[in-house]
């Protein structure tokens, strides 16, 4: 039986037209004598395709919501789904699987492997899930061009700019077509003009490849490409924001 | 490629892919890597020297002695070895945290940052064995010693890969065990 079959069966399929889902989710950390509550309480859920900014001043909770998306960190209590998977169910293993699989990120530090170049560095997530070295090249160069870097396979990232280092970093998110991407203020380390272009390119393909898109970041230029905003502060959610609302405010 | 090839797990990577990955490592980082070969060689060195050295170091001492007396000093030069290379590899390790955690985000398994971590550091032993070998039969011979080079050969090298499982091995398990958060957090 494949793996996903396998986790198929061991978990309860929740309905998939949501991509990610929450209930009640916590996340407290002790630091000394205090308890921080990081996450208390957040209860949302993101449909497929969608394009989602999660917004909030630093401390409110954010990353960590996001790593708790990301299946990089379990929560205190509380449920979180990924595509219909209960994370909590996951052995160290499957987790692994599930990030290589369904997950894309994009950090705000880029984080490119800097001994490897463009092309390789998006083939690796293709060779962490054994995808046959040929195929992974080939599908490294599509996603490479596709991002604009046609001419720049073989760069190491520091000969790359910031914003050429995050394309390929975009390129790689999406190496194993994940239900996922999840960027974590991506255009935090980036000028107006690159910044801007990354969020265009991630809308274009967010509209082409249909995949969801989550990011937290606090770069309003985000909100245009949003089909909704999610406000957090203090570990809750402070408001949910639709697009078309945001604008009819902005047109009275 | 059929449908099995999608879903069949990758417990290891293929050497290529590893030995491709640790070489470029290798060569980027050049610095650090020059103090671990470094400190492996100079104990090599001083072992193999003093080998074939020792009928010359102790010709007055009764035959009995001479090889308690060189075992304790070739374990002085192994003990020097093992901390001088471990302490280097926790050095790159640690600044390796932040790919690390890269890489385990996108999918890779404690088993793979494992396996890059330890063949990197056998093939850099196994460098500074071989080199400790050249310059310490140098010594040797220069000064008038003698012995079994083909027998220093297999022990330098065996020497070398021990010092370095044994200095490899806790380090890099610590390092793969790592979360992804964990490994993105650490600031070295």
């Amino acid at each position: 039986m494949s793996k996903e079959a396998i986790i198929e069966t061991r978990v309860v399929t929740r309905k998939l037209e949501y991509v990610v889902e929450t209930i009640d989710l916590k996340k407290y950390y002790k630091m000394g004598k205090f308890i921080v509550k990081a996450l208390d309480g957040v209860t949302f859920t993101i449909k497929r395709r969608e394009y989602v900014s999660i917004m909030g001043p630093s401390g409110s909770g954010k990353t960590t919501l996001f790593n708790m998306i990301g299946g990089l960190d379990r929560p205190t209590s509380g449920k979180i789904y990924i595509d219909g998977v209960d994370i909590a169910m996951l052995d160290a293993y499957e987790l692994a699987w599930l990030r290589a699989n369904k997950i894309g990120y994009i950090f705000q530090t880029f984080n490119l492997i800097p001994v490897l170049t463009a092309l390789e560095n998006v083939m690796l997530p293709m060779i962490f899930v054994g995808t046959p070295y040929d195929q992974a090249i080939e599908r490294a160069r599509k996603l490479l061009e596709q991002v604009g870097l046609g001419k720049f396979l073989h760069h190491k990232p520091y000969e790359l700019s910031g914003g050429q280092q995050q394309r390929v970093a975009v390129a790689r998110a999406f190496a194993n077509n994940p239900s996922i991407i999840l960027a974590d203020e991506p255009t935090g380390n980036l000028d107006l003009v690159t910044g801007l272009n990354i969020i265009k390119l991630l809308k274009k393909l967010n509209e082409e490849a249909g995949v969801t898109i989550v990011t937290a970041t606090h770069d309003l230029k985000m909100v245009d490409v949003s089909d909704r905003i999610i406000w957090i502060r203090d570990g809750k959610i402070e408001k949910i924001e639709l697009r078309r609302d945001i604008e009819a405010v902005v047109e009275e | 490629m059929g449908f099995d090839r999608m879903v069949e797990e990758k417990t290891v990577l293929s050497l290529n892919e590893a030995l491709y990955m640790v070489f470029h490592s290798i060569r980027l980082r050049l610095g650090r890597i020059v103090i671990v070969i470094v400190a492996i060689t100079a104990s090599i060195a001083y072992m193999v020297s003093l080998e074939l050295l020792a009928k010359v170091i102790a010709s007055n001492m009764p035959p009995e002695a001479i090889s308690t007396y060189t075992l304790m000093l070739s374990i002085t030069a192994i003990v020097v070895a093992i901390a001088g290379t471990m302490n280097s590899l926790l050095i790159m390790i640690g600044e390796r945290y932040h790919e690390i955690g890269t890489m385990k985000s996108f999918g890779a398994r404690d088993i793979h940052i494992f396996e890059l971590l330890l063949l990197e550091s056998l093939i850099l032993t196994i460098i500074g064995g071989f080199l400790g070998y050249l310059i310490g039969l140098g010594i040797g011979y220069a000064l008038g010693g003698s012995g079994d080079p083909l027998y220093l050969l297999g022990k330098s090298i065996a020497v070398s890969i021990g010092i370095g499982l044994v200095a490899t091995i806790y380090p890099s398990y610590h390092a793969a065990k790592l979360s992804p958060v964990e490994a993105l957090r650490i600031e070295v």
